[in-house]
Order: structure tokens, then sequence, then C-alpha cells
């Protein structure tokens, strides 16, 4: 019986999705568009390295591009980086000091220590650097700047070409660094009275409130139990 | 507060000094008598003569008094060695302490963006749709304003503030602290049926990589939970056009959710089976706990309340009446409730909302305080209609750690001294 209604249930979803995408077109607004036609905007690139374009780069120019249009903002060998002010670690450091870390009292978030996917810095060189003058470098340039701060943050060796092939294969340090957020974390009661009086000082009487069920579908990863 | 009257000699406050700070007693202790003017009125200039004429501003401005009323830029200056100054400039904070009500004004919505603000031929612009659909489509902004319109209200508030690893002063203002948030009236096209319209493989299709136009072309990865639900592709706030800073001529707006998401200048929408990872779902917006793990896809801005006034800088100058003022927003839902505490959290009385509540807007709350001139602790505490209340600051670190930079919904205090002084304060 449980499974003939799955079977129903399964049936009428599938019915409703075949009858929302009946009624497509209800407006009849908006252009049809090739793929071809849109090529210049399709620059997504996924951490298994779909859509990256054909290209190489190499350190060494990769090196020389940094030092001419980058270094203004990160700091040579993307080890500086803008500072803000005497009490802040500069921001917009990309390449890992010897003793960064994301723990302790100072972490330091940077490629080497704290980045997900190295096809990331395909993606978001292209997008958005360089700074002032952003989408002005070729795709092999792109490809060199990659190449060179993996290798500064010693992720791939100096003599690595890296490649539209190659480039999803490199597995960053920190790739299972992150977890999927779920919370409500903290409990709160609506106490009226005599509130910080009482022997719980900690705050965390009362009962845990409510998840929402698509606070689990924000996480860009699968949640861990 | 100094062009008020000197109140002190008011009898009434000397023999209500032993009367509790509460609000129940206000209407009969207003009934006493008030303190005499000592200025007599005068025919100012202005009833004397005639005004500009109408439309001098054919775009109305404030009045020039009100001149000192604008956004601040939140970022300390840039280092002397910079060339470009502005270049590390990309906030600014609306003068939250300068507003009344729960809508932000246009020109004093707060910006945060990656790469300057754009200025889009509207002719020119398009919105792509494609990927996982049957067929890709691109819209003109016409096209867009011909579908069927939503209006609906809500905040957005940027997940950085009040972020809990930024520096603690106690000199720190209330814009400084809140102003990374505003609300607004948007008015625009349901993303969900932009979406059917492409006939969107609802069994394939998992995100929404959502995409600006300006030079950060800024994406982001919208769960397509959110995206078939209530976000809205706008075109229009608070009655007129988007303005630049706000991503004019189109933005997406994801309700409750962490303003980054809310893209600006939006230009493509490609419907996918994976996230993106993008550059600000990744490396910025990721709440770093202290084992070095970090947490990814907190989307969802908690519920959170604040004291507008009085606030640092503010000074309870006159013992007597004075009105709490306050804001509070959960991503989550409608308000339902706000206490307000005056000893730090010891005993909260319930505010009274004086704007009605919407979902997952601002409402404006208010508490009635007669203020004899011993020190308080002013804490706001607001509940949402899932039944979350906000937290302290010591709950939110005791799971997450100091060094998360966003998603900080706790308890603000305000501490007022003997002399009325106003600071900010942790509880």
């Amino acid at each position: 019986m449980l499974v003939f209604n799955r079977l129903i249930q399964t049936t009428l979803t599938l019915f409703l999705i075949s009858t929302l995408n009946a009624t497509e077109h209800k407006y009849n607004l908006g252009n049809k568009i090739s793929p071809d036609e849109y090529k210049a905007w399709n620059i997504s690139i996924y951490p298994d390295g779909k859509n990256l374009p054909k290209g190489a780069g190499n350190y060494k120019d990769g090196k020389n591009i940094f030092a001419n249009k980058c270094a203004y903002c990160h700091g040579d060998s993307g080890k500086g980086g803008i500072k803000l002010d005497k009490y802040r670690s500069p921001i917009a450091t990309l390449v890992k000091s010897r003793n960064d870390t994301l723990i302790g009292r100072t972490p330091k978030k940077n490629i080497g220590t704290y980045w997900q996917h190295s096809t990331l810095l395909f993606d978001y060189i292209r997008r958005t650097m360089p700074y002032e003058n952003p989408k002005s470098l070729s795709t092999n340039e792109i490809y060199s700047l990659t190449a060179y701060l993996l290798a500064e943050n010693k992720i791939i060796p100096k003599t690595m070409i890296v490649t539209e092939k190659s480039l999803a294969t490199i597995k960053m340090p920190n790739a299972d660094g992150f977890i999927c957020d779920n919370h409500v974390d903290t409990k709160s009661v609506l106490c009226m009275k005599d509130c910080l009086t009482t022997k719980d000082k900690e705050f965390n009487s009362g009962i845990l409130i409510n998840k929402k069920d698509y606070l689990k579908s924000d996480c860009l990863i699968e949640a861990k139990p | 507060m100094s062009n008020q009257p000197d109140l002190k000699r008011r009898s009434f406050f000397t023999s209500s000094a032993k009367l509790a700070t509460t609000p129940l007693l206000l209407s009969s202790l207003f009934s006493t008598s008030n303190a005499s003017s000592q200025e007599a009125l005068t025919t100012p200039s202005w009833s004397k003569s005639l005004g500009t004429p109408v439309n001098t501003n054919a775009y109305g401005l404030p009045s020039i008094y009100e001149k000192s009323i604008v956004k601040d830029i939140l970022m300390p200056k840039a280092p002397k060695d910079y060339q470009s100054t502005s270049i590390a400039l990309t906030s600014s904070v609306s003068p939250l302490s300068s507003l009344r009500g729960a809508i932000t004004p246009n020109g004093l919505f707060f910006e945060r963006h990656h790469s300057g603000v754009p200025q889009i031929d509207p002719k020119e612009h398009r919105l792509l749709i494609h990927g996982l659909v049957e067929h890709d489509l691109v819209f003109t902004l016409e096209q867009l304003k011909s579908f069927p319109s939503t209006e609906k209200t809500y905040f957005i508030e940027c997940s950085g503030n009040t972020g809990i690893s930024k520096s603690y002063t106690k000199e720190q203002k209330l814009d400084d602290r809140f102003g990374l948030m505003s609300c607004a009236t948007w008015v625009g096209v349901k993303l969900s049926t932009l979406l059917k319209e492409t006939g969107i493989r609802l069994h394939s299709a998992k995100y929404i990589i959502a995409e600006g136009a300006d030079g950060a072309t800024m994406a982001r990865s919208v769960p397509i939970s959110r995206a078939m639900d209530d976000c809205l592709v706008v075109y229009a706030q608070n009655g007129e056009a988007l303005r630049p800073e706000q991503g004019y001529p189109l933005r997406l707006v994801v309700p409750g959710c962490e303003g980054n998401i809310n893209v600006k200048w939006l230009r493509r929408l490609e419907v996918t089976d994976t996230p993106l990872f993008a550059r600000d779902e990744m490396s910025k917006y990721t709440d770093l706990l202290a084992n070095g793990k970090a947490r990814q896809g907190t989307l969802v801005m908690d519920v959170k309340s604040v004291i507008t006034y009085p606030t640092t800088g503010d000074n309870l100058t006159r013992k007597g009446f004075y009105e709490i003022r306050g804001l509070a927003w959960s991503g989550k839902g409608k308000i339902t409730r706000v206490d307000v505490s005056l000893d730090g959290g010891v005993n909260w009385k319930k505010a009274k909302l004086s704007t009605t509540p919407l979902d997952r807007a601002f409402v404006a709350f208010t508490y009635e305080l007669v203020y004899k001139g011993k020190s308080l602790m002013l804490l706001s505490r607001a509940t949402d209609e899932t039944g979350e209340t906000q937290p302290y600051f010591k709950q939110i670190t005791d799971v997450r750690g100091f060094h998360s930079e966003s998603h900080n919904s706790a308890i603000q205090a305000w501490s007022v001294n003997t002399n009325g002084e106003v600071h900010n304060a942790r509880v």
C-alpha cells in the first residue's frame, strides 16, 4: 500500500512538473538566443572544470604579469596586500606564508590556506581582475597567473603547465575545510524577570528552536550529520 | 537634544524622582504643569516673504538644514602610498541614527560593491537566462517590465553588519556598527515567472547562478528552492527606478538573505545542477569557526534588533520622558515582538511595534522611558514568527568562536552613564 502511495505521489509530481513545462512561454516575452550568441557572457567555471576555455599558462609568464598588474594591490609575490590600518593584517593577501593557519588567535585566509577549488582562480581572475581593468587579460595570461599563484602557494610545482585539462585535477589544501551551515545554533528563551540573576548565567536554558527545512537547501555542500 | 528647553526647574521631575522607570504612570505624570517658555514668539523672515517657485528642484531635495544627513564611508582611510584612495572604499552605511520609521530613503540606502558603481544604459542592458531550460532566453528591460509585477517590502542586510571579528570600542556609533542594512519597497517580476517562461527543467535544476554586469561581474549561487519561491527581479525601489548604487537597472532580491546574494546590475541567470562555489560564497561570506572549519551557505539573516535612539553620541541632557526607538527584522518572517531591558538584561518589558510587521522587513519599535539620571544598560531583543529569539553575543561566540566575519545577530547594548552620555556596550 505504501509503495502504491509512493507511486501515485511520484506520478503526480512528474505530472505537475510536465504541466509546468507545458505552460512555458505563457507570456511570450523575451527572445530566444543561441549559446554562440551568449558565448561572451558564459564565463562561469565549475569545480569539475566545466566551461574552461582551451589554453595554457606557466609560472614564469604569470610572475611577470603579476608584478606588472597585480602586485600593486596584492603586494610583492602576493604576500603584502592592502593594509587598511596598523591593527589589522593586510587584506587581498593571496599567498600563504609558512606559518599561516586557520586556527589560533589570528587565522590567515588566503589561497593556500582557505580556497576551496582550484578552478575558482581562473573564474575569478577572468571575471574581476585586474581590479581597475577587468576582463583585459587573455586566456593564456589567466592560466599563467593561475599557475603562478598555485605554485607560490606551494600547491603545484613551478614547472607545471596549467591548462583546461589539468586545472580541475589540482586539489586545494582546504578543499574539505567547509561544512554545511545548518544553524540555528543558539538557544534563547523569552525570560522577562530576574533573567541574569538565576544560576544559568550561560543563557543556554530553553529549547532548541525550530529549524526551517529550506535552510538545509541553502548549503552548497551536502550537510553532514 | 541641545535645543530642548531646560527642564531641570520642573518641579514635577524632582517630585517624581522616586518613581520607577515605568511607562505605565506616564499619562498621569504628564498631567502636571509644564515649564514656562521664557521665549516670545516672533514672526520669522520666511513668514514675511515669497518662497522659491514651484519645482525649483525638479528632483526634490531635503531641507538645506538636513545637509549633514548623508551616508558615511565605513572603511578606514586607504594607506598613504596608495595612488587611488577610492580603491579600497567599497561600502557606505545608512545614517540610521538620523532616520525615522522602517523605510530607508533611496539616497540613504547603504552601498556595498566590489568594483565601483557602473553607469548602465538601460536600452543596452540585457538579462540572459540559460542552462537547464527548454529555451535560452534574453530579455530587454522593457520586456521584463511587461511581465506581471509584484511589490514587496524587504530589508537587505550585509552579512558583515556587526561582524563578530570586527574591532570593538565604546566610542563606536550606531551607523558604523549597524549601517550596512536598509529596507525598501521593491517592484519587479517574480524570478519564478521568468524561470517558467524559459521552461526550467525542475527535475534537474538545483541552483541559479546570478551574475552582475559591473566590473566585478560578481556571481552567487541561489538554491532552486528559494529561486522558485519568492525571489524577485526588481527594477524599482520605493516608487522610482533603482539607483545606480542599488543595481540600476535590475537587481535580484532574495528575501531575508545576506546582502551579497541580492545581486545588483543583474545580467545573467544560469540554471545549473551544481553551485558555482564563487569567490563570494567561499573566500568571503563564509564563517570560520575556532576549529579551522568554515561554515558555507549561510544565506538567511537571523532575527535581530537594535535601539537606534539613544545611541553613542546622544546625551540625555534632561531628566524625564524619552522615546526609545529601534528597528527589528528577521530573514525568516515577521517580527512578533520586541522586548527592551534597561538593566542589561535582568528585567525585560515589551516594546510597542510602531509600524505593521511585514514578512522579512524592518519593523520600528518604541519604548517609553522616564530617565532619572541613573546609569542604564539599554538592550533590545526581537522574536520572530518562527519562535526564534535574538541571542546574546556570548551565545553566538560559544558556538562559532571569534573569527567569523559575518552573520552576527547578537543583542546590542548601549550604556547610559549618570551624566546621560550614551556609549556602545557589550553584554
